[in-house]
């Protein structure tokens, strides 16, 4: 009996999908605090300048090679590149589009997870007078993960997991129309609705009219766009503005071909993938730099929030302290939680669904699966990956996936891809086929970029990324003025260049490639950890020999400091609130402790040695678990391997090679 | 806000509403639509 085929419905259904995938989680927690780091405004610059000669040509690059691979019949990776190359180096190459999605997705499920449980429990206002640290106590009854403890489960947090991965079988399990289409129709527009309505709120916060603000919202917008010009000539920037499109396009890792090879040959990719690609910019610039930066400045303040998102990331941010800072909102703090636990939940569904189908429909091609058969083997398959994910600190298991299938693989498998579309398959028989049907006529000088652009560029990233260095450089701190060493990447090599050096002594960062398989970023880590363990330590020592009239002292010490600032001329509101807030802060803390009765101090200071001991155990360990995790990566990738060469020795037995 | 953080924010916002309405725009008043269900 003739199968019917599995055809996307509506052309509008399938821009959803893809920006679906597109968009994630890194669209709101990720960019702006990339660019707030990264030169603010002018980061804006790299960006777009990345997004022509690395984005959209892949978007089209993606979208052409799955049509194409569709016409033959292979809906995944490893099929659609051996039609472009009979070299079967090809097909094993590919291999990486079923790899990383399926590692990707074991980890990314489980931050989905905490997405629902976030937006679940907001609606219950079960955040209702939390401040951060009652937020991060959920998020550990959550996750079960404890500091310095290799092993964290939380049965609750395994059985929302166990919910999460069965909702995502089912929905695969429906089909592209019925299933990911629907959800990406409901999902994608309550996901902008949502974004939309906490933005506009969030942007009108000011000190006048919100009693508990700091500063108003614009100023966090301030923090994110004002441009600082002279971060322009960092190479660093360039890199993490071409990682940010990378990575925000959901481009490397075979889900764009997957979804492409459900088109027919004379339908548009050129427009529908344009459509899609802005679409993710959409949600990432001008919602994502909308909310969760300028809300943490109105309620936190910019120092707070500069510390915060220091490293380039806005998890803490959305996950530990918004939370609490909805709790500003009143009445409407419940609704306010949900819609942003909620868009995100949105955000990661779209994209876990798309990391399931390269698998799906690599089974339902080559072993006549049913749908319903290969959902449920895609889930089964997820387990070896998602159980360590669940059951291990976030250091030993799912930092390590993402970092090797999330970041590296990527850029690998996005270069293999356009080497092979322009330069083996043949750039003229690439752009022919990009142009057919075409609804939007791509200018010509994509076809010189490419072919010459792009492919460079990805080995400019892959390069920076596998020799990273750690470049550390003396320089005076403007702060106390003197001398002191930051560590600056690839800038003064790069920059020495030109001036004739100097050049720092040459060690691998720990995010680089060769730095991370030496294991330096453990190195780099754990003497920053156990000295601040040991301060802590020293504070509470210190703690257990004063008085309680010298604890008061304090507190008054801090209230006339506060009542200084009160009547301090020359200050405007928000600096007036700013510096009473981290007085408060301050006196929320000696307060605290002031109540501690002397056991508690005693209890304090043991659980601060006994953590110190745990902590020296965990960074003793972590190399080990690493190693593991490692093989279990590489142990996954051989297994697919032996599925491909199983499925073409099928084929061949059956005449279909 | 600075003048030059405004002129940021608003370029880069117009760049991209522009082309996200420009391709919504084209794909929507587009005669071309996907077809469906063919038989294998």
């Amino acid at each position: 009996m003739a199968k019917k085929k599995e055809r996307w419905a509506s052309r509008v259904g399938l821009v959803l999908a893809m920006a679906g995938n597109a968009v994630g989680l890194g669209n709101f927690l990720r960019f702006p605090a990339q660019a707030a780091k990264n030169g603010g405004g002018a980061f804006l610059i790299p960006y777009f300048v990345a997004l022509v000669v690395v984005g959209l040509p892949l978007i089209w690059v993606e979208w052409a090679m799955g049509r194409y691979g569709g016409q033959h019949g292979h809906h995944s990776a490893p099929g659609i590149f051996q039609t472009h190359s009979r070299n079967r180096f090809w097909k094993y190459f590919g291999v990486m589009g079923l790899w990383s999605c399926l590692v990707i997705a074991s980890y990314y499920l489980y931050i989905e997870t905490w997405t629902m449980a976030y937006a679940g429990y907001s609606l219950m206002n079960g955040f209702k007078g939390m401040d951060p640290e009652g937020v991060g106590n959920f998020f550990g009854s959550l996750t079960g993960e404890k500091d310095y403890q290799l092993i964290a489960i939380s049965p609750w947090g395994m059985g929302l997991f166990a919910l999460c991965i069965t909702l995502n079988v089912f929905i695969l399990s429906r089909g592209l129309a019925k299933g990911i289409e629907l959800v990406s129709k409901v999902g994608m527009p309550l996901l902008i609705l949502f974004a939309a309505i906490l933005a506009v709120r969030g942007l009108f916060i000011t000190p006048e009219n919100d009693v508990n603000a700091q500063a108003p919202a614009l100023e966090g917008l301030r923090f994110v766009w004002e441009p600082r010009y002279t971060q322009l000539d960092d190479p660093t920037v360039w890199l993490a503005a071409a990682g940010q499109i990378f990575f925000t396009l959901s481009i490397g890792m075979g889900s764009i071909h997957c979804y492409a090879s459900y088109l027919r040959q004379q339908d548009d990719i050129a427009l529908t993938g344009a459509t899609a690609g802005w679409t993710n910019e959409f949600c990432e610039v001008i919602l994502g730099g909308s909310i969760l930066i300028p809300i943490a400045v109105a309620y936190l303040g910019l120092s707070e929030v500069q510390e915060r998102t220091a490293g380039g990331s806005g998890f803490s941010l959305g996950f530990f302290v918004f939370p609490s800072l909805f709790n500003k909102w009143g009445a409407f703090a419940p609704v306010a939680g949900f819609m942003w636990f909620g868009l995100l939940f949105f955000a990661a569904i779209t994209s876990s669904l798309a990391m399931g189908q390269p698998l799906m429909a690599f089974l339902q091609q080559e072993f006549n699966y049913s749908r319903e058969k290969s959902a449920l083997a895609f889930g089964v398959m997820l387990l070896p990956l998602a159980l360590p994910v669940a059951l291990f600190h976030s250091n030993a298991f799912s930092d390590e996936f993402d970092y090797w299938a999330g970041t590296v693989m990527l850029v690998v498998f996005a270069m293999g891809e356009a080497i092979l579309f322009a330069w083996i398959s043949g750039m003229d028989r690439g752009w022919a086929e990009m142009l057919s049907g075409a609804e939007l006529q791509i200018p010509r000088f994509f076809y010189y970029i490419i072919k010459y652009v792009t492919p460079v560029f990805l080995l400019i990233i892959l390069v920076s990324v596998v020799f990273k260095p750690v470049g550390e450089v003396e320089m005076l701190d403007k702060a106390t003025g003197k001398p002191k060493t930051e560590a600056q990447s690839w800038t003064p090599y790069l920059r020495g260049l030109f001036t004739g050096g100097p050049f720092p002594r040459w060690e691998f960062a720990g995010d680089g490639v060769i730095g991370k398989l030496l294991h330096n970023d453990i190195a780099e880590t754990r003497p920053a950890k156990l000295k601040s363990i040991d301060e802590a330590i020293r504070k509470a020592e210190a703690d257990l020999k004063r008085t309680d009239e010298q604890r008061q002292a304090e507190i008054t010490a801090l209230n006339n400091e506060s009542a200084a600032i009160e009547k301090k001329e020359g200050l405007t509101l928000e600096e007036r609130r700013a510096e009473l807030y981290k007085l408060d802060n301050k006196r929320k803390d000696l307060e605290k402790n002031r109540t501690l009765t002397p056991e508690a101090r005693e209890e304090r200071l043991d659980r601060l040695l006994a953590s110190r001991t745990d902590a020296e155990h965990f960074y003793e360990a972590l190399p080990t678990w690493r190693n593991i995790d490692r093989l279990l990566l590489v142990g996954v990738y051989a297994f697919l391997c032996v599925l491909v060469f199983w499925a073409w020795s099928r084929r061949r037995a059956e005449g279909r090679a | 806000m600075p003048l030059d953080a405004w002129l940021f924010l608003g370029i880069a916002w117009a760049i991209i509403m522009g082309m996200t309405g420009y391709c919504f725009y084209k794909l929507l008043t587009s005669k071309q639509q996907l077809g469906s269900g063919d038989e294998e």
